[in-house]
């Protein structure tokens, strides 16, 4: 690489501000001082200013954002942008069903007698607890059961009806 | 004209929410930007549409990836990127692909082999256009979101994959080539 080609380097790079503070200073200092950085500085300055005033962009078609819509809009609801798997969901559920399964396999290591015969499992000698549950418990079971459904099919219905809304905008 | 991050941050913010109509403001905002940049890739008006309308269909699909680690243009400008990158290497004609030596060929050919009657009909900012356009893709892109997306260095190296020291080159390449075009320019009108 040349020495002009080195120099011109330096002068784009303090042009577009890309440069450190303390290289900026001296490359200013240089352009001050010497006659041959600021003719080049002078030069690449205009087609700096020209390349910007004069750069124009490109308009697409007038119906493209309505075909980019159009084309979100037939989008299969998978790949909506709002269709996200909440990580931290997962991460519950998944603990959930972890510690299930663990505090069950504990509760049949602890409670299996190991000195039993091979044939004999000693499933005999768990005692499930007798639970007494009344009519008037029972209907209350019920009731809140059946006003948990009928609000879970109410909030999702009302999402579908907003979605459904949202792809016909 | 540029908008602020937080703009952009509040539409996307809104679109995930479930207004999916808002993406339109997110489009309206970008889409010169993205088709122009998509154009400079691939110079066929209705390709490069159909290129930027892919892209904005990615962005939207991915949307809930968009951390906000960078502007909302960066991230987009990268998926427009690798979108006319993978379209280029689907039709194997991309001038990114050769080496150095058979771009300079291409851009030499395309220069000098130009009726200068041509240029002289133009005016000096279609002139920087259509130069801009026979330039090797990978430095048209690197113009074209420098001083038109108003993308810094920095950014062009996360939308390109290239380091900044990479992207640098390409850039004083680039407008090394027009400098000199521009200098011819100016040269035939004082001469006339």
């Amino acid at each position: 690489m040349d020495s002009r080609a080195i120099v011109e380097q330096q002068i784009w790079a303090y042009i577009d501000g890309e440069c450190m503070p303390d290289e900026y200073q001296r490359i200013a200092m240089l352009i001050r001082e010497n006659d041959d950085w600021r003719a080049i500085h002078g030069e690449l300055l205009q087609v700096h200013e020209g390349i910007s005033a004069q750069l124009e962009l490109h308009t697409p078609h007038v119906r493209f954002s309505g075909n980019v819509m159009d084309a979100i809009a037939a989008l299969p609801a998978t790949q909506n942008a709002r269709f996200t798997i909440n990580k931290k969901v997962i991460s519950v559920i998944a603990g959930v069903f972890i510690f299930t399964i663990s505090a069950l396999l504990l509760y049949m290591l602890v409670s299996t007698n190991w000195a039993a015969p091979v044939r004999d499992l000693g499933l005999t000698d768990i005692q499930i607890p007798k639970v007494a549950i009344t009519a008037q418990y029972r209907q209350i079971v019920l009731n809140s059961a059946m006003g948990l459904i009928v609000m879970l099919g109410l909030v999702f219905f009302e999402q579908a009806i907003r979605m459904k809304r949202h792809v016909h905008h | 004209m540029m908008h602020s991050r937080e703009d952009d941050l509040l539409v996307i913010r809104s679109v995930l929410q479930g207004r999916q109509s808002d993406f339109a403001i997110l489009v309206q905002r970008y889409s010169q930007y993205v088709f122009t940049l998509a154009f400079r890739f691939v110079p066929v008006r209705e390709v490069a549409e159909e290129l930027a309308q892919d892209a904005f269909v990615k962005a939207y699909t991915n949307l809930a990836g968009f951390r906000g680690e960078s502007k909302f243009s960066t991230w987009l400008y990268t998926i427009v990127h690798t979108t006319c990158l993978s379209y280029l290497r689907r039709k194997n004609n991309s001038a990114l692909l050769l080496d150095e030596e058979m771009l300079t060929q291409i851009y030499d050919q395309k220069y000098h082999s130009q009726p200068t009657h041509r240029s002289e009909q133009n005016s000096q900012r279609m002139l920087l256009d259509k130069v801009i356009g026979q330039l090797p893709a990978n430095e048209a892109e690197v113009i074209c979101l420098f001083y038109q997306a108003g993308q810094s260095v920095e950014e062009i190296s996360v939308i390109t994959g290239a380091t900044t020291a990479n992207v640098k080159v390409r850039l004083y390449r680039a407008r090394q080539k027009l400098k000199d075009i521009i200098e011819q320019c100016y040269k035939k009108e004082l001469i006339e």
